[in-house]
C-alpha cells in the first residue's frame, strides 16, 4: 500500500529543528559624540536560519551638545550576496535634554544562511552625551 | 560567550562603520583602548574634535585601536580565543568567513 503523505514522517515544526536562543545586546550610557560604530553583530551559520523575534534600539540625550547633530542607534539588514539595508532608526536632531526616540520590531524578521543583522550607533554632535540601548533576541533554528 | 580584546576595524568598502572582523559579537560597553582626549573615548572615536573638525586618526593610531567583545563560545578555542577552523565550518561556504586568512588583523 502506498505512503501518503511526507516521506519518513512530517517535517518537524521550526522550533523544533535544534532550536537555539540568540540574544545580544549593547547599552552604553554617557557616551560621547562619535562616528559609526557597529555594536552587535549577528551572522546566521550555514544550514541555519534564524527568527528575530524581538529588536530594540533605544537613542536619549543626557547632556546638552555645544552644537546638536543627528544621534541614532539603527538596525542593518545585509541579505547574503546582498547589500547592506537600515531597516529600523531611533533618531533625535534635538538639544532637549532626555530628548528620546525608541523604535521596537517584534517577531516580523526572518533571517537566512550569511544574512547578518548588525546593530549600530552614531551621534555627529559636537559636545554633549547620550545614552543608547539595543537589543535583539532570536530563535536560531535547522534550515 | 568569551569575552576578548580584538581590533576595531575602521570604515570600509563593505561596512560603513567602525566594527571587529568577527561574524557574532558583542561589544562591552566603555572598553574602547586608547583612550586619546579629543580622538578615541571609552566607546568608540570620536565624530567631531571640539572646534567642530572631524576627527581623523592617524594609521598609528588606527593600529593600536581595540575594544573587548563577547563572541560565541561555538567560536573559540579551549583557551578562550576565535579558533580558524571552528569559524570556517560554523560558516561554511560563506565567501567572508569560510577562507583561510579569516581571523588575520583581529
Amino acid at each position: 500500500m502506498p505512503r501518503v503523505g511526507f516521506p519518513g514522517g512530517p517535517r518537524l515544526n521550526w522550533y523544533d529543528r535544534n532550536p537555539a536562543c540568540k540574544v545580544g545586546v549593547w547599552s552604553g550610557s554617557g557616551v560621547a559624540p562619535h562616528a559609526a560604530t557597529q555594536r552587535l553583530s549577528y551572522t546566521v551559520p550555514s544550514g541555519k536560519k534564524a527568527i528575530i523575534e524581538v529588536l530594540e534600539c533605544s537613542v536619549i540625550r543626557k547632556t546638552a551638545a555645544t552644537t546638536a547633530g543627528v544621534m541614532q542607534g539603527y538596525a542593518v539588514l545585509t541579505p547574503y550576496g546582498g547589500p547592506p539595508t537600515t531597516f529600523l532608526v531611533a533618531w533625535i536632531e534635538t538639544n532637549t535634554v532626555d530628548a528620546r526616540s525608541d523604535r521596537f520590531l517584534g517577531g516580523a524578521v526572518t533571517l537566512f544562511a550569511g544574512d547578518v543583522l548588525a546593530l549600530k550607533t552614531l551621534d555627529l554632535s559636537t559636545g554633549g552625551t547620550g545614552s543608547y540601548f539595543q537589543a535583539y533576541k532570536g530563535t536560531e533554528f535547522s534550515a | 560567550m568569551a569575552k576578548l580584546r580584538v581590533k576595531v576595524q575602521a570604515p570600509d568598502a563593505d561596512r560603513d562603520a567602525y566594527h571587529v572582523h568577527l561574524p557574532t559579537y558583542a561589544m562591552v560597553p566603555g572598553s574602547w583602548l586608547p583612550l586619546i582626549p579629543g580622538k578615541i573615548d571609552k566607546d568608540g572615536v570620536l565624530s567631531t574634535q571640539p572646534d567642530g573638525k572631524p576627527v581623523v586618526l592617524s594609521p598609528a593610531e588606527l593600529a593600536q585601536l581595540t575594544c573587548e567583545v563577547l563572541v560565541p563560545d561555538d567560536e573559540c578555542n579551549d583557551q578562550g580565543q576565535p579558533d580558524k577552523a571552528k569559524i570556517r565550518q560554523k560558516y561554511k561556504g560563506q565567501p567572508r568567513w569560510d577562507r583561510d586568512d579569516v581571523l588575520t588583523g583581529i
